[in-house]
């Protein structure tokens, strides 16, 4: 049987007749964003899919009107933090609308913001528990911190004013401190950001082989708080945590931490915060190597003065040691020299008594000697003065003379001139006779 | 003469003295002789006396002095 053909607007209008009678006008859709184009008079075109273990079971074209885009947008962002985008699951409020020339699209009146959040919750605790079986969540952590990172790898994207930010403050660091980095390019946003990260961490590895770096850090930050869905992917998460130096975060993220943040060794808010944090290592090290200078300094003037004073007291001792043995000594010579002067004046007095016995000796001798000669003196006076004729003629004797000489022991006969002597006068005279003088014999 | 007795020692004057003593003594002179010599003798004896005295003072004078 040949049935009658009808035209293709024909039958696309019995399509809309058919849906339009037998659909609700409204329904509640639970779909994944498979991709989401901003038009050009605001409104945004997407595709809602539905997969399973990858394969697309659903699929349906949609759009959303400027006027009600705006208002899903506000509300969406508010309530999650983050904006509409492919690979999101929504439940959202559509409409099925047949247009004869399109086809088949819905139009979305609304999407429940809430129901994404408990989604991604539900997702991001999935995964969280995934790393935390594999031993993954603290993984990194083990890592010890190198006390001064002074060789960076940087994970980020050279547009991004966060890493302008953060080149600048570890370049004009106040007190010069030279950070060597490098940049290893990734896009930081959007759904090239999970395999770029990924990659450029990969990089890293080789490139540890001729570099030493201390430290990654992935950076992101001054941009809107929304695309940050990326840093909560499971493969990041693995590969951050199996990396061989220790990562820093600092995604510039106001809301709850991201996963990337929990597998990470350290995370900080931004970028400036992660360039702070390298910074205060380096003042931390000066100020300990500061504080061990002074530590030491203080340590070497304490011991000094330690030393001096131990030595001004040695001096002391010896000073005392020395001034006792000095005045012993004066003292031993001051006793030897009492005794030497004693001895001497002991010697002394004995010559002086000697001496002066002597002197008694010789004067005794000398005494007698004069006396002695004083005596003969007297004596020879008394002699002289005996012989002498003056006394004799004065008591009345004389002397007779034979020619000048004493007439005894002359011969002497008749007729002799003799001289006489008296006191007053001088007889001449003859011998006349001579006798024998009687009285004079026997 | 005078000079020539002061001038002598002590020791001459009383070997002199004794010499004019003995031949005094012996009694050989005339009286003028003799009359001399017991003139000598006597200034021989002061001599000799004022010596002696000089001798004794400078004796007791050193002895005194220590």
């Amino acid at each position: 049987m040949q049935q009658q053909a009808i035209s293709l607007l024909s039958l696309n209008e019995l399509i809309k007749r058919t849906l339009d009678s037998n659909l609700s006008p409204t329904y509640w859709v639970i779909a994944e964003i498979g991709e989401l184009r901003a038009g050009v008079r605001g409104h945004a075109y997407l595709d809602l899919i539905e997969k399973v273990d990858g394969n697309i079971l659903a699929k349906i074209r949609g759009n959303i009107w400027s006027y009600t885009y705006q208002s899903i947008s506000r509300n969406f962002e508010s309530v999650t933090g983050t904006s509409l985008q492919g690979g999101m699951n929504i439940m959202a409020l559509v409409t099925v609308q047949f247009h004869e020339l399109y086809g088949i699209s819905l139009v979305i009146k609304d999407v429940d913001p809430n129901f994404t959040l408990g989604e991604r919750a539900r997702k991001r605790q999935e995964i969280i528990g995934r790393l935390t079986n594999e031993g993954l969540m603290d993984l990194n952590k083990q890592y010890v911190l190198p006390v001064v990172s002074q060789k960076i790898a940087i994970i980020s994207s050279i547009t991004a004013a966060g890493y302008g930010d953060f080149i600048n403050q570890l370049d004009q660091n106040s007190q010069e401190y030279k950070v060597h980095y490098r940049l290893f390019q990734a896009a930081m946003q959007g759904k090239d950001a999970i395999p770029q990260i990924i990659e450029a961490i990969h990089q890293i590895e080789e490139a540890l082989i001729e570099e030493n770096f201390d430290l990654l850090v992935i950076i992101r930050g001054g941009g809107a708080q929304t695309d940050l869905d990326c840093f909560d992917d499971y493969e990041l998460a693995k590969t951050i945590a199996n990396s061989s130096l220790p990562i820093i975060t600092g995604i510039g993220h106001e809301r709850d931490e991201s996963i990337a943040d929990l597998v990470a060794h350290t995370k900080l808010k931004t970028p400036t915060a992660v360039a702070s944090f390298i910074l205060s290592g380096f003042r931390e090290f000066e100020d300990r190597l500061h504080r061990n200078l002074v530590g030491i300094e203080r340590y070497v003037q304490t011991r000094l003065k330690t030393e001096e004073s131990g030595l001004t007291d040695k001096t002391h001792i010896l000073f005392n040691i020395f001034q006792n043995k000095l005045n012993k000594n004066n003292l031993l010579l001051d006793r030897y020299a009492q005794q030497a002067k004693r001895s001497a004046l002991y010697k002394i007095d004995k010559e002086r008594i000697k001496s002066d016995h002597l002197a008694q000796n010789l004067r005794k001798v000398v005494t007698r000697k004069l006396n002695k000669s004083e005596e003969r003196i007297q004596q020879i006076e008394k002699t002289i003065d005996r012989l002498n004729p003056e006394t004799l003629l004065l008591r009345g004797y004389t002397k007779t003379e034979k020619n000048g000489l004493p007439i005894h022991g002359q011969d002497l006969a008749k007729g002799d001139e003799l001289v006489t002597y008296t006191k007053l006068t001088k007889i001449t005279s003859v011998i006349n006779k001579l006798e024998k003088n009687e009285k004079q014999e026997g | 003469m005078k000079n020539k007795k002061d001038n002598l020692s002590y020791d001459e004057a009383i070997s002199r003295l004794e010499n004019l003593v003995n031949q005094l003594e012996e009694g050989e002179q005339g009286m003028d002789d003799l009359t001399k010599m017991v003139k000598e003798a006597s200034d021989l004896v002061k001599v000799c006396k004022q010596k002696l005295k000089m001798t004794a003072d400078e004796i007791k004078k050193a002895f005194d002095e220590e």
